[in-house]
């Protein structure tokens, strides 16, 4: 899986996706009879943090370079 | 009797072999007319935690490769028993079905879109200093605030790029964040094996908006697109 920029690996390979992961897998997908764990009562919790964590991730990556663009 | 853990609703084809779930079980069907689950016998529940979540869409991708029309399950959905399983899929055939025919041969990309650095990232400020009514409180302003930023709107360039984009999308969910820099998550749903001419039309599409800084992932099973239409 070729990416288009440095910094767009280094996010996609390193955080993202267990990031994406957390997103998709525990916050969209289909619920069929309304029956979903309990333990999963921190998923809100857990999706706030996710949000945090991306924007972490995104102070850590270097300037956008406007020459490369 | 076991619960079950419900990987994916999906149409499966009679016969086929499913291999195992993320607690070594095979993999069964249980159909209700038109629509059939993709469960596992499970003892107890996943517990969630990375290793489970992987696992989960380990699976959902596998069933996604094998078959054209898949919806991933959310983590976590259990079943009591097969007959309650088959009422439930029975009580939403229509939208299960509507929902698998948008998803047929097609898959998910998702973009988190960034103010970028430098960049006057104050959409979300504006919007609320705008609607700041003396006599609201903190919670109005915000409810306020954030009603005046649905989807791409809020996003300066945004809108642009998505509309260079439309012609590789078959839809399209646009999800607003508060917590800048992050400000979308957008989830698009494109024809499957499309993947690499989507990132390079994102990135021609991102190069003529430098006030966004744009992260793509995928391609994912169409989690985002799994239930009801957006």
């Amino acid at each position: 899986m070729k990416a288009p920029a440095p910094e767009t690996d280094l996010l996609e390979e390193a955080d993202a996706s267990l990031l994406d992961l957390v997103d998709h897998v525990l916050n969209k997908g289909v619920v069929v009879t309304g029956d979903v764990m309990l333990g999963l009562a921190g998923v809100d919790l857990v999706y706030l943090r996710l949000s945090a964590v991306l924007c972490a991730a995104d102070r850590m990556l270097p300037p956008p370079d406007p020459k490369k663009r | 009797m076991s619960p079950l853990y419900i990987y994916a609703v999906a149409e499966i084809a009679d016969g086929a072999d499913l291999g195992n779930g993320l607690a070594g079980e095979s993999l069964e069907v249980v159909r209700a007319g038109p629509v059939s689950a993709v469960i596992g016998r499970v003892v107890q529940p996943p517990e969630p935690a990375a290793p489970s979540l992987r696992a989960h869409d380990d699976v959902v991708r596998r069933l996604a490769a094998r078959f054209r029309a898949v919806l991933p399950a959310r983590f976590g959905s259990m079943a009591p028993d097969d007959e309650a399983l088959r009422t439930a899929l029975a009580e939403r055939t229509e939208e299960y079905t509507a929902s698998l025919e948008r998803v047929r041969g097609r898959e998910q990309m998702t973009v988190r879109v960034f103010v970028a650095e430098g960049a006057d990232g104050q959409p979300a400020r504006a919007a609320e200093a705008d609607s700041a009514d003396p006599a609201a409180g903190p919670g109005a302003r915000y409810l306020t605030a954030r009603a005046r930023q649905g989807g791409a709107a809020g996003v300066p360039g945004l809108q642009a790029m998505l509309d260079r984009l439309a012609p590789l999308v078959a839809a399209q969910i646009v999800e607003r964040h508060e917590a800048a820099p992050l400000v979308a998550s957008v989830y698009h749903l494109v024809e499957r094996d499309s993947s690499a001419r989507y990132r390079e039309a994102l990135r021609e599409a991102a190069s003529a908006a430098p006030q966004l800084r744009v992260v793509a992932s995928g391609p994912w099973p169409p989690y985002a697109f799994a239930s009801g239409a957006p």
